[in-house]
């Protein structure tokens, strides 16, 4: 109840107010740990330390019954969701390199580093819609500049992106990604980002079956 | 009922502990916090993506996270100060105030990663909780080694383990929340691994798992036990013991079947028992050490006998 009485209490409320409060209660957390900080007094200290641990214990209660993100407060909706449903047509963004004789290439997912490609997806799931023609082409060639870039380091076999400090011991992203392309010799020189479509049974079923549609496409400059 | 949740809540929080689980518990939150950093080289560099990136980021969200038009030198700068706090502090070089620092910072970048897409904070990049363990870790007690038990080593580590442990538990909730038992039955959790096979991309054992029903169920019996068993870790020793090497196991499965990698595992050894480990390996040497002794009050007698010249 009190999570679909949260979007009606907060609907209208300026962002400011909203990402406010949401800092307010980090600022307060840490206000709180400070207070336990500065007492001496060990009655006061442990009174203290109990407000500290009340307030951490409520408010990641509150944020789990409100569902509402409330960073580093989380109610961790991983896969909350319901996955019943069969005749769902699931949709996303994928990214393709065009080489100088014009074959098509999958980015090398560490290409946008420090970003994976999720977020740049979330980009154009988000964003893409309401930018200009000016901005989209502006987004474009900055990323396959990077393609660019990230192919020739592979093909010099340097590390690339987010692996180069650690190696393959660096934390990857949270989602699996396809391997970065091989034999990939000649300059990528365009971008083509499409919205792939497909159902779930037909694609287990047979994993080229699936529409694309041409989103957007720029050369270097 | 009240005097006895009182003194639940007391034994809970402030029962004497070593010193040995937060020292523990202190280098492998800034371990964890410093692999994800050295894992994202050049984080704040996005500050200087093109403009078009930013679109979508609202000034208010920008200012919750303290993103505040700061040159980007500053920037760079911010974030290797925050790298080698966290070298120092992973070593056992812990302040209050190098704490409160690395918990601003590490509040600040780690909302960077997410900034351009999502909607629900940067909740599963594995710096969660880290950053509300330095918040707790600054204000508490430092710990020495060999220092008395205190309920001041207590709190602090009993109140980072529950954070980590809210990590599954509320995941549970929020699935429950969201759609009831339901969510755990077999045609759920396959719905789940269909959803997360894409075109070109799918985990390695998820087509296998997703072909069989009987999988598929022991899938959500697991995901279950996953969620709520951590819980029981963060109020027993007992349970930990069985429940970190079974979470362990899980997220590998999670990984092979859904394709999900869940960084905050490493974070899973501060259930580890480390006063108990810490206090093994004192008596063992204390033993060692009483052996030699042994051998040192006895060596007159199994020494090598004395040369003639000084016999006489």
């Amino acid at each position: 109840m009190l999570s679909s009485l949260w979007p009606l209490l907060r609907k209208g409320l300026p962002p400011e107010l909203i990402q406010g409060a949401r800092l307010l209660s980090f600022v307060l957390l840490v206000f709180l740990a400070m207070r336990v900080a500065r007492s001496r007094d060990p009655l006061r200290r442990k009174r203290r330390i109990q407000i500290l641990l009340g307030y951490l214990l409520a408010v990641n209660a509150a944020v789990v019954l409100v569902r509402t993100d409330d960073w580093p407060f989380s109610p961790y909706p991983m896969m909350a969701v319901d996955a019943t449903d069969r005749t769902t047509v699931h949709s996303m963004i994928a990214f393709r390199a065009v080489d100088r004789l014009g074959r098509e290439w999958r980015v090398d997912p560490l290409a946008w580093s420090p970003l994976f490609p999720q977020a740049i997806m979330g980009w154009f799931e988000n964003v893409y819609p309401f930018a200009s023609p000016a901005q989209r082409e502006e987004v474009g060639r900055f990323l396959l500049a990077r393609a660019e870039e990230a192919r020739v380091r592979h093909v010099w076999g340097l590390r690339v992106g987010n692996e180069r400090w650690l190696g393959p011991l660096a934390a990857p992203d949270t989602n699996l990604y396809w391997p970065p392309p091989e034999g990939a010799t000649q300059p990528f020189v365009r971008l083509r980002v499409y919205r792939l479509f497909w159902r779930s049974t037909e694609l287990v079923a047979d994993p080229a079956r699936f529409g694309r549609k041409l989103l957007l496409e720029c050369s270097a400059p | 009922m009240r005097d006895a949740l009182l003194r639940a809540w007391n034994s809970f929080w402030f029962r004497p502990a070593g010193p040995t689980g937060l020292l523990a518990a202190r280098s492998i939150v800034c371990a964890q916090a410093l692999w994800i950093l050295l894992s994202r080289p050049n984080l704040p560099e996005i500050l200087d993506w093109p403009h078009a990136f930013w679109l979508g980021v609202d000034r208010a969200l920008a200012g919750r996270f303290l993103i505040l038009g700061l040159p980007t030198g500053i920037e760079h700068a911010l974030y290797w100060l925050l790298l080698a706090g966290l070298a120092a502090g992973m070593l056992g070089f812990f302040s209050r105030a190098s704490g409160l620092a690395m918990a601003l910072l590490l509040y600040h970048f780690a909302a960077f990663e997410d900034i351009f897409s999502s909607r629900g904070g940067p909740f599963f990049r594995g710096l969660t909780v880290p950053v509300m363990a330095l918040v707790l870790l600054a204000c508490a007690e430092m710990p020495r080694w060999r220092a008395r038990p205190s309920p001041e080593f207590r709190w602090p580590l009993a109140a980072i383990q529950v954070l980590f442990a809210f990590t599954y538990f509320f995941s549970g909730i929020s699935k429950l929340l969201a759609m009831g038992p339901r969510w755990f039955s077999a045609r759920n959790f396959q719905g789940l691994v269909l959803g997360l096979i894409i075109p070109e991309v799918s985990a390695p054992w998820s087509r296998a798992v997703a072909a069989s029903t009987a999988l598929c169920q022991a899938g959500a019996v697991a995901a279950f036990a996953l969620d709520f068993l951590l819980v029981l870790a963060a109020f027993s020793p007992r349970a930990a013991r069985f429940a970190i090497p079974a979470l362990a196991v899980g997220h590998l499965l999670v990984v092979k079947i859904l394709g999900v990698v869940f960084l905050g595992l490493p974070l899973l050894l501060i259930f580890v028992d480390w006063d108990a480990i810490a206090g093994q390996i004192e008596r063992r040497r204390s033993a060692g050490g009483l052996r030699t002794a042994e051998g040192i009050l006895s060596a007159p007698q199994a020494g090598p006998e004395l040369p003639r010249s000084l016999r006489r």
